[in-house]
């Protein structure tokens, strides 16, 4: 079984929509119960950009951002932080890992949610970039004479 | 003295309601839901969120609707909304190096690595009515080639004038930005905190600014080096995390001006830069702050200051929607009181030249021999 | 391996702290609730304020004054932690909670923890500056006496009399007679010298408060001026 990392995992899971994450979720079947440390919230957070892409930072302006920490009822902690005001996408986020600190958890986590999540992402963003391809010029020289 | 006035509370609240009403215009007409403003007019929904200085597109679209489409109110709404938030994080700058690309384009070279990706532009249209529009006509999905498996990356191309040195580099130093929103702007004024100041600024205004300069007036000779658009990812710093960790991705459009070359006895001539950033799919104005960015650097690269984009305190301190329409709203408010004074100075300095005038009339009237006496 | 069992561990400990210091069960309203005494004993100088909320596990820093670091703190403040207050777990707990960082410089802090006992009239802290006379660092100081009531009634002299901006005509204030605890009102009375730059002082005692600001006038109970 691969072993997602805890950064990869987060990014993959913020980068799916709720309503995917939600749609695999059920296949976790019950779930230890949990309370909420922190959050979840909706704040913001600043976004830096380069200026002339590389040089020195500047700040752009902000975007909405939501977080949540957990406890498992055994004390299990997990964090989870995502673009937008989505509540409940934040809380998915830091159970998933809380339990993916648990053995009996891990491998159906792997396997029924974020396998077939990352399918999806890799999915979505190769149609992207499919339909930006068929933007793309193919310029003809014209020779003259 | 202040005569306080009260009054009305009826007259407004039957004014919202005639808003709300027209605002939801015909009954019979299905209700334009948040949804599909955020669809099926995101570069409405982009420009406010570039203005509003926050990315959110479903409070932008909400922020539209609620506007019934005046984009300075929407952009308001959504300002004021942002204040009531805590600020949770700072992000790890923007790699739009890194970003998936929508769209690509250089004026200043034909063929580069990953290609010239036009993107769903406007550009070739013909700027012709689509009557079909008006009719409903059923629109196809997007094409997509499918034999490109791996996208091609694409390089920043100013990187690739940089190898030759013929254009001045954008290094970091690792300092600090200002933060405008946290500490109150001072001139003359760091480049981050005029980027940061333009990035939320109003896009007729940059637009006619950097207009300005091409038409002569703080001339700096542009090409557009590099469009892009298209998907970064955020990363954040969290105490509770070891590394830093992504928490979503945004749409971002980027412009990297190259404009004219100065040089001097101790560096050779290169080619200078102005740099746009902003929200969602926002090209025109990320052009114009490219343009007014670099018209704005013309202090630090020795040029004579001309025009009115090259003067930093008078561009910035106009740029913000909000605070400009604040001010020319606030003329609305009750000024009576005021008014009551200027009209009673007025009557006395008529008061006063009409004395005048019947003095100078009076003495001339006696200087003058009378037609009679003739 | 090893490195990755390593940081799973201290993620582990990091983790227990952060569920051991409690934050605010319901952020807005108890924040506001919270902010709104903080505001009340700062506008009237000595009165005592209780704070309702969960007690942390440190009983040196009390309920009170980590209400008032969970109010006033964010990802913008900086907070200056006195030596006999620190550790890792208040540390972690404070960044969990408000996001402010830590520093180790008193001239750059917004706020100051520490206990009567580690205060030294020579700390550095920010005084502000005339244009931005806000910009000085606010100490919150755990004492272990916090009263009203006159000692002058038990015959002793500890207390010390406030008057000024918000106080009717006096208010009697009993923080202990500690040598820190002299320091700390010896030097709240040098304000009016440096004025309108100064130090303000939050004194926090179990789940009681009261605030001490630059503008009020310290003497000694026994009507001599401290200086």
């Amino acid at each position: 079984m691969t072993r997602t990392s805890r950064g990869a995992r987060q990014r993959l899971l913020a980068l799916s929509s709720r309503h995917h994450i939600e749609a695999h979720w059920g296949a976790l079947g019950r779930l230890p119960g949990h309370r909420c440390l922190r959050g979840p919230e909706t704040g913001m957070a600043m976004l830096k950009g380069r200026i002339g892409a590389t040089g020195n930072a500047f700040h752009l302006g902000e975007m909405t951002l939501t977080r949540a920490s957990v406890a498992l009822d055994d004390g299990t902690v997990g964090h989870g932080w995502v673009r937008g005001r989505d509540h409940r996408h934040a809380e998915l986020i830091a159970l998933a890992d809380a339990v993916a600190q648990h053995a009996e958890w891990q491998e159906a986590l792997e396997t029924q949610v974020l396998a077939p999540l990352a399918d999806e992402l890799a999915e979505r963003q190769r149609r992207d970039a499919a339909t930006a391809a068929a933007t793309r010029v193919d310029f003809f020289t014209l020779v003259r004479g | 003295m202040y005569v306080a006035v009260k009054g009305g509370e009826q007259a407004i609240a039957s004014a919202h309601r005639w808003l709300a009403d027209r605002r939801r215009g015909d009954r019979d007409r299905a209700e334009i839901e948040v949804a599909q403003i955020g669809d099926q007019l995101r570069l409405a929904v982009d420009r406010v969120m570039s203005e509003a200085s926050l990315y959110d597109p479903e409070l932008a679209a909400l922020a539209f609707k609620q506007a019934s489409g005046d984009l300075t109110e929407a952009v308001f709404l959504l300002r004021a909304y942002r204040t009531t938030l805590p600020r949770l994080a700072v992000s790890e700058p923007l790699d739009t190096a890194g970003m998936r690309i929508e769209r690509r384009i250089s004026a200043t070279y034909k063929d580069i690595p990953g290609g010239q990706i036009l993107g769903p532009t406007y550009d070739y249209t013909h700027r012709l009515l689509d009557f079909l529009q008006l009719a409903g006509a059923e629109v196809p999905p997007a094409e997509t080639r499918d034999d490109v498996t791996d996208a091609e990356p694409c390089p920043q191309i100013l990187e690739l004038l940089n190898d030759e040195g013929l254009v001045e580099q954008a290094i970091d130093d690792g300092s600090e930005p200002m933060d405008i929103t946290r500490d109150p702007p001072d001139y003359p004024m760091e480049r981050a905190a005029r980027l940061q100041m333009l990035a939320r600024g109003d896009e007729g205004y940059l637009l006619a600014l950097g207009y300005s300069t091409q038409r002569g007036y703080g001339r700096n000779h542009p090409f557009a080096g590099e469009i892009r658009q298209g998907q970064v990812e955020v990363e954040i710093h969290v105490e509770e995390w070891d590394e830093t960790i992504c928490v979503g991705e945004i749409a971002l459009s980027e412009c990297q001006m190259i404009n004219q070359f100065g040089g001097s006895r101790e560096a050779a001539p290169q080619f200078t830069r102005g740099y746009g950033l902003a929200f969602g799919h926002n090209e025109r104005k990320t052009m114009a702050m490219a343009l007014v960015d670099r018209a704005l650097r013309a202090e630090e690269l020795g040029e004579p200051i001309s025009g009115p984009a090259q003067q930093a305190e008078f561009v910035l301190a106009h740029a913000d929607s909000v605070d400009a329409s604040g001010f020319v709203s606030h003329l609305k408010l009750p000024h009576y009181v005021d008014f009551q004074s200027e009209l009673d100075l007025l009557r006395r300095l008529r008061r006063e030249h009409a004395a005048r005038q019947a003095e100078v009339e009076g003495a001339r009237d006696a200087a003058s021999p009378k037609p009679e006496e003739r | 391996m090893a490195q990755r069992e390593r940081e799973n561990r201290e993620r582990v400990e990091r983790e227990t702290v952060s569920a051991a210091w409690p934050g605010l069960a319901d952020p807005a309203h108890d924040s506001q609730r919270l902010f709104r005494q903080i505001l009340g004993a700062m506008s009237e100088p000595g009165t005592l304020e209780t704070l309702v909320l969960p007690a942390p596990p440190s009983d040196a820093l009390g309920a009170a004054l980590w209400g008032v670091v969970l109010t006033l703190c964010d990802l913008e403040t900086r907070v200056w932690i006195a030596a006999d207050l620190d550790s890792p777990a208040l540390r972690q707990a404070l960044a969990f909670h408000t996001g402010a960082r830590i520093t180790d410089d008193p001239a750059s802090a917004d706020f100051a923890l520490l206990t009567h006992d580690a205060f030294d009239p020579e700390m550095p802290f920010a005084l502000g500056s005339d244009t931005y006379p806000d910009r000085g660092t606010t100490l919150l100081v755990a004492v272990e006496r916090l009263e009203n009531d006159s000692n002058e009634a038990r015959g002793d002299t500890n207390g010390w009399r406030l008057s000024g901006p918000g106080i009717a005509d006096s208010r009697l204030l009993d923080i202990g007679d500690s040598p820190g605890c002299r320091r700390l009102m010896s030097r709240l009375g040098a304000n009016r010298t440096s004025f309108p730059q100064g130090l303000d002082m939050i004194f926090g005692c179990g789940a009681r408060l009261a605030a001490v600001p630059r503008s009020t006038r310290v003497t000694r109970a026994d009507a001599k001026e401290v200086n």
